[in-house]
């Protein structure tokens, strides 16, 4: 089939024609041969074939089919028309046109663009529509001169069926701002995570055996009763929660690093009064479990709170400097609840303490507009960054304990949920980018991060005052390796 | 009265003594002279600590002989935190003069405080007497005669639950 030349934002362009149904059956398998959402290009032909026309633009094309560009990428097929474009033409270029060409003007638009006709129909006067326009463009007397296109685009996913993510993945607007979360769909054309990559989570213990973590884990620790394995008692749910937001693998309740390996680490365990119990010296152990024998990449600690002790801000700075073999582990905390200063550890400055965020994209306060007026995020220094942590879809105890009766609740809260988004983030990094620093990985993830606006409108100047966004972590990520 | 207080990073930190509760030591408590009415009273009123620990409201007539069975430790609130020290003394040091003044430190007090060196530079240290209150003052002494890299008494901590805040969200849905 003839390919033509036209000239588009300063370069040189190849449009390579085929007929309309193999270019559309060509868009519709893509590039790895799986079905896309490609448009019934099919349909389009039979309109176009029916009414000759589109907006007043040619399709005549008696005894001969239709010439189209497919995209494989995005399934989009562009048709060619006998008709160009001209866009800040003097009147002498169009009597040129006219004169030398035989085009007649048939709509002239806004802002002086022209829309010309070829004297000639079917695959002549496409030919002609592209030849025009590279003369036009060589003569130096126009703004910009190709052929009109017809695009058949693949309808955008209808909102439903991305919605059925949380809004911390993809607010879609129907709960809070549009956009309002970590980007995670656009993170995911990047990557999804990697089983080489490990995330532990530290915390009352994890469900381990619940379907969608239970492919995920690859090392367990119990240093409060010692078991072989990191279960929790009864329906202390607060840890299987925390990693399903890093790696839940469901397709609807989903992790923002599903593909990334889980080590569960049990080091509290609640005392049925409103408190957890830890012991110091066993979790600062755990700390050194994690960096040193279960070579864990991300450590989220969603807990905190109490003095800073010795014993556990040595044991993070071990994990820091000599965790993946000196490279540093990433190291997460909870800011905390209070909507008070930061608590221990997220205040200790080679730990990132993470805030959270509601669909608004405002940081969680007893008065922001998402109505939960009991609790608000924690801040001041040692905040570091915002991650969404106002009722989050994620996992919950297998079978009919923890939270709710089935295996995910939709409502997980607090800073706790916030925390692991942005141990995902890293993890989704360490993906793509497995040499890069822990410090480094840090500053992407703080420096990507989008400003949260005031309520005039503007970027908040606030310490911390960011929310993640791991698409542009990611591309930030790639960029440095 | 003398100020509880431990170093974190190199700075005090005050420890405010919590005197309705005491850690009791349930294992000790079995030689404790006390009534058997009184010893299950104690326990049915307590709530689960850590492994044999549990935290109870001691009466003041039980006190004393609850000391003397060493079953009962001090318990300490700081930064919204309870904290119960152990009757243990982490230390890690791996400058070799600082870790010969150390050694000649504990030699020197070789009668109050047991020593087990596992590895070069890293000890544990134990009161003889089984008393928390001397591992902090230990720890602290270390700290401040020694200085060495790493010098801390055990300490389990009672923090808030992160889930009171998503229980606190349920109870008003269910008023509706």
């Amino acid at each position: 089939m003839a390919t033509f030349k036209y000239h588009a934002a300063g370069r040189v362009r190849r449009f390579r024609t085929s007929p309309l149904r193999a270019a559309a059956a060509a868009a519709a398998t893509g590039t790895t041969g799986e079905p896309v959402s490609a448009p019934d290009t099919g349909e389009v032909a039979r309109a176009i074939r029916g009414c000759g026309e589109w907006l007043g633009t040619p399709f005549d094309w008696p005894g001969a089919d239709l010439l189209a560009q497919s995209d494989h990428c995005s399934g989009a097929v562009t048709l060619a028309t006998q008709a160009v474009v001209v866009d800040g033409a003097r009147a002498s270029e169009l009597r040129w046109l006219r004169d030398q060409h035989g085009f007649e003007v048939l709509r002239e638009g806004r802002q002086g663009k022209v829309l010309l006709v070829a004297p000639q129909g079917g695959a002549a006067g496409v030919a002609a529509a592209f030849d025009v326009g590279e003369r036009l463009i060589r003569r130096g007397n126009v703004a910009a001169a190709h052929p009109n296109f017809i695009r058949a685009l693949p309808r955008l996913p209808r909102p439903d069926a991305a919605s059925s993510l949380g809004w911390n993945l993809h607010n879609d607007g129907r709960v809070g701002l549009y956009g309002a979360d970590v980007h995670a769909l656009a993170a995911w054309t990047i990557t999804r995570g990697s089983a080489e990559v490990r995330v532990a989570v530290l915390d009352e213990g994890v469900d381990s055996l619940h379907p969608s973590l239970e492919p995920a884990v690859v090392a367990e620790l119990d240093v409060v009763a010692g078991h072989p394995n990191a279960l929790p008692d009864g329906n202390d749910a607060h840890g299987t929660a925390c990693a399903g937001v890093v790696l839940s693998r469901d397709a609807t309740v989903s992790g923002l690093a599903p593909h990334s390996s889980l080590v569960a680490v049990r080091i509290a365990r609640g005392d049925g009064a409103g408190h957890w119990v830890l012991d110091d010296f066993d979790t600062a152990d755990a700390i050194d479990w994690c960096w040193e024998e279960a070579r864990a990449d991300v450590l989220s600690n969603s807990w905190g709170g109490g003095p800073p002790t010795d014993v556990i801000t040595r044991a993070f700075e071990r994990a820091r400097s000599k965790g993946r073999g000196g490279l540093g582990c990433v190291l997460v905390a909870a800011v905390g609840n209070d909507q008070g200063p930061v608590n221990f550890p997220a205040r200790l400055p080679l730990v990132l303490g993470v805030g959270a965020s509601n669909p608004w994209d405002e940081i969680k306060t007893m008065t922001s507009r998402d109505g939960e007026s009991w609790w608000g995020s924690n801040h001041g220094p040692g905040l570091d960054i915002l991650a969404p942590g106002v009722r989050i879809p994620t996992t919950d105890l297998h079978g009919r304990r923890g939270y709710g009766p089935t295996d995910f609740v939709t409502d997980f809260n607090g800073t706790s949920a916030a925390t692991p988004h942005v141990a995902a983030a890293a993890a989704l990094i360490l993906a793509v980018a497995p040499r890069l620093t822990a410090a480094r990985i840090r500053d992407i993830i703080i420096g990507t991060a989008d400003p949260l606006r005031t309520a005039s409108g503007r970027r908040s100047q606030r310490a911390g005052a960011r929310r993640l966004n791991a698409y542009a972590a990611l591309r930030a990520a790639m960029r440095a390796t | 009265m003398k100020v509880p207080y431990f170093y974190a990073a190199g700075k005090r930190v005050t420890l405010v003594v919590e005197n309705s509760l005491w850690a009791l030591d349930t294992e000790a408590l079995a030689f404790a002279v006390i009534a058997d009415s009184m010893r299950q009273q104690i326990l049915a009123d307590s709530r689960s600590l850590r492994g044999k620990y549990v935290l109870a409201h001691v009466p003041f007539s039980a006190l004393e002989s609850l000391r003397a069975a060493h079953a009962v430790q001090p318990v300490y609130r700081s930064a919204d935190a309870m904290l119960v020290p152990l009757p243990e003394v982490r230390v890690e040091e791996s400058r070799p003069e600082t870790l010969r003044r150390l050694h000649d430190w504990l030699a020197s007090r070789r009668q109050r405080i047991d020593v087990s060196e596992t590895e070069a530079g890293r000890l544990t240290l134990r009161p003889c007497s089984g008393d928390a209150e001397e591992a902090l003052e230990i720890a602290n002494a270390l700290q401040e005669e020694i200085t060495p890299e790493f010098a801390e008494a055990r300490f389990i901590r009672s923090i808030a639950n992160p889930d009171e805040h998503l229980k606190a969200r349920i109870r008003p849905t269910r008023r509706h």
